[in-house]
């Protein structure tokens, strides 16, 4: 009997299909891998069988019941726990204590009752120790745990190594396998071949909100999984070669820290020329964002050089780097816009000095840059006046690519510029990168759609734990060989 | 039914938020009225018959408006780019403690020691300010507290000075500075309180601030810095210079409305909340209400003054106490932090 099962699933938003008419069976007592890039649908899909998302079509059935869930609380009520990528524990109590918080249980008896649930599970946890003394890997098992509490039997776990360490990552899948050996049904979500391979008995894979395709983890190669992740249609028909001019950007053995102190780029060395689209392909989460960060100066480099038209610009600030002729499109595009600003106004955020004299800003010329715009790129907004905040997702990012491009930068490092854009809007913000290539900029295009990657790139770079496992050429570049490399093995 | 945020908050709303706020704070302020004996309508009427109603009651008014719009004004620039100077009262001392050593041991005296008086207590609260502002810039040390703290720090500073090294001499043993001299006290308009100099530098203040944010290249990017500290940083807006402007800025206005409470009315220094009872605090909320518009500014400025002037009417006329009028006031900003968060969201079904 399955444990739960989800058939012809489809969710939208807006014009985008987040999970197209999919099924998934979760097996009673197996550990099922959901694999597929950031995007694919993978998190939507679980969020609808743990009643965060209410599908636009389709049937949940649980335990061979059809199942309404219109709130976590029914999906817990079934006995289904979700454990999300991020930490919900109050770092000041003890593991006890959050358990007790989680599953309610008897005020004088909870530490007894947290004592018997660790010993029949086998965890390791201290119920004395605080939150705050734990290792990530031991917050992760505590969240797991929380959700068995709670009475959970059908797991899911949202991608819950991105915040482990390797061997926090393999003392974890040991306790997933102690779970299952328990009667636990585990959904393991990740964008890891290796993870999927290690942990689970059945994977299934997900590109662009459908299911492409399931199979027992011992009958299938990390190859087929790969090829299954990105497909394998055959590349669109290639532009043709721009005029490649002098260097712009030189990266020399680039070491940056992220936002946990870990070493997120790790020795990283490239170069960018005029009028060249140099890709940079990888599941996000490999140091993508960091290196895009010290390349535009929001971030310092912790090692190396950053050489930004012949000029080190290592420890220069984002207003000098802009001065030499930098634009950035970064991942999270909330970032790069003042959203309570006007349309106009935020159009020349990144080049209002341009529009000064002495102490002013001259806010006519602002209005008819903003019109030229708003025309040019198509953004949809009520007046050039209206707020930022008042733009659809897709409208905003317009804006953002519509002002970076309009400074006629030098080099324009570009992430994920066309995440959240429907076809048409995507394909529009690539043929403008395109352009801009032509035009004699030089870019830096950060993407984990391979096809964008191999349509738009000279050449293609794959960036797996903060290391380059090669860069090729977009001519001899295959999705298959793109694959290999995201998955992590090095090329010879 | 449950609560879901609105993309963008309409017009109407946006007008109707602050006046059902207003409302909201009158029905909490007559409750605390009925359960003192005192009939709501009565103690209102008494408030605003006094301090709106006659000439005198008009002229306190506007003595009262004066400190308010100039700090308001301040704050309005400052709480744009969301930097939350919480410390105009120590601002307005530290202007009040310059203003006081140019009168009385400066040794100059006429136009150059008015015209320095309002120099250095610009500059000494500005000063003040600039301790946040350069503890923000350096460090991201808080500066609703440092600014709050340094509130208490300048109070005792004045007290030390009136017990101290500048009690006067003839003043009885009363913790006062000596009187300033006659060149040093602000002319007044007619028989009223209204120190002119103080009152023009208030109205002068309005136009510059309305500039400042919509025209200037500062306005802008305090305007960015206050809608995101990340798009900020992105843009390249340097921090270190929002934080200074807009902390150094309102400090100096605090620094101004001291010299005038000093100069204008007291004519002596004297114990802190002699000096201003509550004025910097008082601004915030006058800077809330006229919704961080300069212009609409003015008239919470009035607004409130007219409520300190009725403060001190129901205490003689009906034997409440003064603190009546600072519940009146929290309860003005309570319901108004309150109608700002409901005017952002709207009840589903």
């Amino acid at each position: 009997m399955p444990a739960a099962s989800m058939r012809n699933v489809t969710k939208r938003y807006g014009s985008i299909l987040a999970c197209d008419r999919v099924d998934f069976t979760l097996e009673e007592g197996e550990v099922h891998a959901l694999l597929g890039e950031n995007g694919a649908g993978k998190t939507t899909l679980m969020s609808i069988l743990y009643g965060l998302v209410k599908p636009d079509e389709g049937e949940i059935w649980i335990w061979d019941r059809r199942a309404k869930l219109r709130s976590p609380r029914d999906a817990m009520k079934l006995g289904i726990g979700m454990v999300h990528q991020f930490f919900t524990l109050v770092d000041s109590l003890t593991v006890a204590e959050n358990l007790a918080l989680a599953a309610g249980g008897g005020l004088l008896s909870y530490r007894r009752d947290a004592e018997k649930l660790l010993r029949e599970l086998g965890a390791t946890l201290d119920p004395s120790a605080y939150v705050w003394q734990l290792s990530a890997g031991e917050k992760q098992q505590l969240e797991i745990l929380k959700a068995l509490a709670r009475g959970a039997r059908i797991l899911i776990l949202d991608e819950p190594t991105s915040v482990l360490t390797e061997s926090e990552a393999r003392w974890l899948f040991k306790f997933i396998q102690e779970l299952k050996s328990k009667g636990a049904s585990i959904v393991f979500v990740t964008h890891k071949l290796d993870e999927a391979l290690a942990v689970s008995d059945r994977i299934t894979v997900m590109r662009k909100g459908r299911v492409v395709g399931s199979a027992r983890s011992c009958e299938v190669s990390k190859r087929e999984l790969a090829e299954m992740m990105v497909g394998r249609e055959p590349p669109k028909a290639r532009r043709g070669r721009r005029r490649i001019g002098g260097t712009v950007l030189e990266v020399r053995e680039l070491a940056v820290r992220g936002d946990r102190g870990e070493l997120a780029v790790s020795g990283v060395s490239f170069e960018v020329r005029a009028g060249e689209v140099f890709g940079i392909a990888g599941v996000s989460g490999n140091g993508q964002r960091e290196l895009a960060e010290a390349l535009a100066g929001l971030r310092r480099p912790e090692g190396g050089e950053v050489l930004l038209a012949g000029r080190d610009v290592t420890r220069a600030g984002v207003g000098e780097r802009r001065r030499l002729g930098l634009a950035y499109i970064p991942e999270d595009r909330l970032k790069a816009v003042a959203l309570d600003l006007s349309v106009a106004e935020n159009l020349v955020l990144t080049c209002y000095s341009s529009f000064c004299r002495s102490l002013t800003i001259d806010y006519r010329a602002v209005g008819e840059h903003a019109r030229k715009l708003v025309g040019e790129y198509g953004i949809v907004a009520s007046s050039i006046r209206a707020p930022v905040k008042s733009l659809s997702g897709g409208n905003v990012q317009k804006l953002v690519v519509a002002r970076e491009l309009a400074s006629r930068p030098k080099l324009l490092v570009a992430a994920y510029p066309t995440s959240g854009l429907d076809v048409a809007a995507a394909a529009q913000v690539r043929g403008r990168i395109s352009s801009a290539a032509a035009q004699g900029a030089g870019v830096v295009l950060i993407s984990e759609d391979v096809d964008e990657l191999l349509e738009v790139s000279d050449r293609v770079a794959v960036m797996v734990k903060g290391r380059f496992t090669g860069v090729l050429d977009a001519c001899d570049a295959s999705r298959e060989r793109i694959g290999i490399l995201m998955g992590g093995s090095v090329e010879a | 039914m449950r609560l879901e945020k609105r993309e963008s908050t309409p017009r109407w709303l946006q007008a109707a938020a602050p006046l059902g706020s207003l409302c909201l704070a009158f029905a909490a302020v007559s409750a605390l009225f009925a359960a003192s004996g005192v009939s709501p309508a009565e103690a209102v009427k008494v408030i605003f018959a006094s301090s709106l109603g006659s000439s005198y009651g008009l002229s306190e008014t506007v003595v009262k408006a004066t400190p308010l719009l100039l700090m308001g004004e301040g704050l309005v620039l400052s709480f744009t780019a969301g930097v939350w100077n919480i410390g105009c009262e120590g601002q307005l001392l530290a202007g009040a403690v310059a203003a006081t050593w140019v009168a009385l041991y400066s040794g100059l005296g006429g136009v150059p020691g008015l015209l320095l008086m309002f120099v250095a207590g610009a500059a000494a609260g500005a000063a003040w300010a600039l301790i946040p502002a350069a503890l923000k810039a350096k460090m991201d040390a808080n500066e609703v507290i440092v600014t709050l703290m340094l509130n208490y720090v300048a109070e005792k500073v004045v007290e030390h000075l009136i017990y101290g090294p500048w009690r006067g001499a003839s003043e009885w043993g009363f913790p006062y500075t000596d009187e300033f001299p006659r060149w040093a006290q602000l002319p007044t308009l007619g028989a009223t309180r209204i120190h002119i100099p103080t009152l023009a530098l208030a109205l002068a203040s309005v136009p510059l601030v309305y500039w400042v944010l919509s025209r200037s290249k500062l306005g802008f990017e305090l305007k960015v810095y206050g809608s995101s500290e990340s798009a900020a940083e992105y843009a390249g807006v340097s921090k270190a210079r929002v934080v200074l402007a807009c902390l150094c800025v309102s400090g100096m206005l605090a620094g101004l409305a001291g010299v005038g409470e000093v100069a204008g009315i007291h004519h002596r220094l004297r114990y802190p909340r002699g000096v201003s009872c509550g004025y910097g605090y008082t601004a915030i909320i006058v800077a809330w209400l006229g919704r961080l518009n300069p212009v609409l500014t003015v008239l919470s400025a009035l607004f409130l003054g007219s409520l300190l002037v009725g403060g001190d009417a129901i205490q003689v006329k009906l034997g409440l106490p003064r603190g009546v009028v600072d519940v009146f006031n929290g309860m003005i900003l309570l319901s108004l932090l309150v109608g700002e968060v409901v005017s952002r969201y709207r009840v589903v079904r």
